[in-house]
């Protein structure tokens, strides 16, 4: 289905076609999400509210745009508006899962080599550290860092979705990387 | 190839963005500094963690639980819940500010200076209050032929 037959049809109210409209950009809204959240459950809760937010506004798309730039817009802004509304809880949910096993975040060996749990630990902190670095970055570099490394759109497909040229990109996700970086860097310096 | 020049790079040498000239002497400088290598293996695994992330496992009831959700969604009454929800909470505030400041203008009148003369109660509380009359030193500094007495 096309973008505009996507449109008429779940504007009409076709379950059929807003199925398949979830199935072809759960996995895209998700690991966007995900890149945000960093957090199974919470990028899954988020995710249902994107595509609930699509089915009640497709009649207001005007059409400017693709209907997945459209999509991930919506996926981002619900994204840093959940991380708004939960940062306290957050900070407390990650302390807590540092303790309790059962609620992970991704970023712990699904394995669960309960033979070398040290490895575990291990694997969590730089999980958490990765995680902080990302989260410190400024907003448009996180979001363009988000968008290239976890959904793996090009600097074109991120442009549009952030209203911004090209080049302007380019610089936030080269940034992001050397911002990255050097705050992995300190970090590793001060624990080795 | 100083580390400092080494570390700038290390990420786009790890994600093949450098030219094959820089990516030989970032190679050859690994090979030779420990201390780098180190970091380059943490980058690495951070960077591996990222890739994890990206193979979420999929929840095949997603659409029924958005399904489930739209169809509890009242849209009427929400709407007028949500809107009214919306509008209560800052003229609540806008209640408790002004009641403060009313209250603050009655305490204010309550304790003002012509009723503090006429009742003698009152009197002996803002004397006590108002110490100035017994500090003479402040009194001094308060006064304007202070700076002059003190040269002079």
């Amino acid at each position: 289905m096309t973008d505009r037959e996507f449109v008429s049809e779940i504007s009409r109210g076709n379950q059929q076609a807003f199925k398949l409209f979830v199935e072809k950009h759960q996995l895209s809204v998700i690991k966007i999400c995900t890149g945000f959240l960093h957090n199974p459950e919470d990028a899954e809760d988020v995710a249902q509210e994107v595509f609930i937010e699509v089915y009640q506004s497709i009649k207001k798309f005007r059409g400017d745009a693709k209907l997945s730039t459209w999509l991930h817009r919506i996926a981002v802004n619900k994204s840093l508006n959940y991380m708004r509304k939960n940062k306290i809880w957050k900070y407390l949910d990650n302390i807590e899962s540092l303790i309790i096993t059962d609620k992970h975040s991704v970023g712990e060996i699904e394995d669960n080599n309960n033979l070398h749990p040290e490895k575990n630990i291990e694997q969590t902190e730089k999980a958490r550290i990765l995680h902080q670095a990302v989260n410190s970055l400024s907003a448009n570099q996180r979001i363009s860092f988000i968008l290239n490394k976890y959904d793996d759109l090009s600097y074109k497909e991120i442009a549009e979705i952030m209203n911004t040229t090209l080049s302007a990109v380019e610089s936030l996700i080269h940034r992001a990387k050397i911002n990255l970086q050097k705050k992995l860097y300190y970090y590793y310096k001060k624990n080795n | 190839m100083k580390c400092n020049n080494i570390h700038r790079n290390l990420i786009f040498y790890l994600e093949g963005d450098l030219t094959r000239e820089k990516r030989e002497e970032i190679k050859s400088h690994l090979h030779e500094c420990e201390v780098c290598r180190n970091f380059a293996a943490n980058l690495t695994s951070a960077l591996e963690i990222i890739e994890k992330e990206k193979r979420p496992q999929m929840n095949s009831f997603l659409y029924t639980r958005i399904q489930e959700k739209i169809n509890n969604y009242d849209y009427n009454s929400n709407a007028v819940i949500t809107s009214a929800a919306k509008l209560l909470r800052p003229v609540l505030i806008l209640i408790v500010v002004v009641f403060g400041i009313f209250a603050g203008i009655k305490l204010g009148t309550y304790f003002d200076s012509k009723y503090v003369s006429n009742v003698p109660e009152l009197q002996i509380e803002a004397y006590y209050l108002n110490d100035l009359q017994h500090e003479s030193v402040e009194t001094a500094l308060l006064s304007e032929d202070f700076e002059t007495e003190n040269i002079n």
